[in-house]
């Protein structure tokens, strides 16, 4: 029995991220949607931090999409999901051998500092094109996947977040990925029309009316 | 300016027909309802860019039905005319180069074979896609807008189809930007206009609903 909840800010990509896991290893699954807004007394009781997603992996609960990520690849080696150490190396994120926590946090950070930002000239759009343009260059390099032929853990990660920056950006700033990032669009591009991130992507309302509290706080 | 509820506008959200109203409603800021259709008729759903829509979308002036986006479009700008041209020129031979296109938009975009078909016949499906475009882009040339220097008639009969080529795209592994980039600069320019971006929905939501419509299509 696994749960995860839907209905939410930004755990919207964290918890895509274990849907892609889950249904990349062909595992089945029990969603549960739960209301961020009113949790349930069940929901609580197993998890009175109230954290999503949560999942239930032989009668045990894990949260966290990072420690859910990695139990599931320890217990269903097969696909292999795992991203070696070399290749997110590059973007000198916390590494824990033998799994590799790529997940395109300074990307997903300064989306938000852009997303939030009211001042146009504050910097908070460069710093973005920057992380973005670093990961251009080096799917350019590397690609299609940041493991090359074959996708991992790293694109599950940081595919759901760049969908919502896409939505989000564009909604409420009119703002796109610019062409000079050829090999980044050619990489979203693939990431969402994989039949995996089609079934568990979010609807675009729901993107949109999560990131609302940001833009207008 | 008329009240809201003489002007009611029937209409499904994702089409490009009732969008073509949007946009001209919008054009010459009129107040109206607007009535968001439930298509029941589920098979009907399948057959997004077939004629058989033509019920949908229906303006509903002073409680007459006009019928067929098009001639929705020449109505409303017979209609509320503003200080702006009119989205029909009146030079009677700009008028039916414009009439020509909007017809030609009608009669040959239809890219749901993209996203219906696999392999050697997508790869048709997408070929053709592509030479529609090329044979938009002569008829640009170096203009901004389809007929001249004013955004009408023909541009809003094709405008609303690019919010489906974000779907496009992505199911048929295209880049649409690179084949026609005269194409896409005409596309930007018209999503400048407010009267365009307030009516089409967003990319993501269409292509939601073509993923929709592919499930149902059992692809």
């Amino acid at each position: 029995m696994y749960s995860y909840s839907y209905f939410l800010l930004f755990s919207g990509p964290f918890t895509q991220r274990v849907l892609l896991t889950l249904e990349e290893k062909l595992l089945p699954y029990d969603l549960k949607l739960v209301d961020i807004g009113n949790k349930p007394e069940w929901f609580l009781s197993i998890n009175p931090e109230g954290k999503v997603p949560v999942v239930k992996l032989d009668d045990k609960w894990i949260a966290d999409s990072d420690v859910i990520t990695q139990s599931v690849e320890e217990k269903f080696p097969n696909p292999s999901l795992v991203t070696p150490p070399d290749k997110a190396s590059v973007y000198d994120y916390a590494l824990s051998a033998p799994f590799v926590q790529f997940n395109g946090s300074k990307i997903f950070s300064t989306y938000i500092g852009f997303l939030k930002s009211k001042d146009p000239a504050d910097g908070t759009e460069q710093a973005l094109l920057n992380e973005l343009s670093a990961f251009n260059d080096y799917i350019k390099e590397n690609g299609p996947f940041i493991n090359g032929k074959d996708i991992s853990a790293a694109d599950l990660s940081l595919g759901p977040k760049l969908y919502h920056l896409e939505i989000a950006l564009g909604h409420y700033k009119k703002w796109s990925v610019p062409d000079s990032l050829p090999h980044l669009q050619a990489y979203m591009k693939s990431v969402f029309s994989l039949e995996s991130f089609t079934k568990t992507m979010p609807l675009t309302e729901d993107v949109i009316e999560g990131w609302r509290p940001k833009v207008m706080g | 300016m008329a009240s809201s509820n003489d002007v009611v506008l029937l209409n499904f959200w994702a089409s490009p027909f009732g969008e073509r109203v949007e946009i001209a409603l919008a054009e010459k800021g009129v107040h109206y309802d607007y009535k968001e259709e439930d298509w029941a008729d589920k098979s009907s759903l399948l057959l997004q860019m077939n004629p058989v829509h033509k019920k949908l979308p229906v303006l509903i002036h002073h409680g007459k039905p006009i019928c067929e986006s098009n001639i929705i479009v020449q109505y409303i700008d017979e209609t509320w005319q503003t200080e702006d041209p009119p989205l029909l020129p009146s030079d009677p031979y700009l008028k039916a180069q414009a009439r020509f296109w909007a017809d030609f938009v009608d009669n040959k975009v239809n890219f749901s074979a993209i996203w219906r078909t696999k392999g050697e016949e997508q790869e048709r499906a997408k070929k053709e896609f592509i030479d529609l475009l090329k044979v938009l882009e002569e008829q640009l040339g170096e203009k901004p807008y389809l007929i001249g220097e004013s955004f009408g008639y023909a541009d809003i009969a094709l405008i609303p189809f690019s919010c489906w080529f974000y779907a496009v795209e992505i199911i048929g592994k295209m880049n649409i930007e690179k084949e026609c980039p005269k194409f896409i600069e005409w596309v930007k320019r018209c999503m400048e206009r407010e009267s365009v971006s307030k009516s089409l929905p967003d990319p993501h939501k269409i292509y939601e609903y073509v993923l929709e419509l592919m499930k149902k299509l059992g692809n």
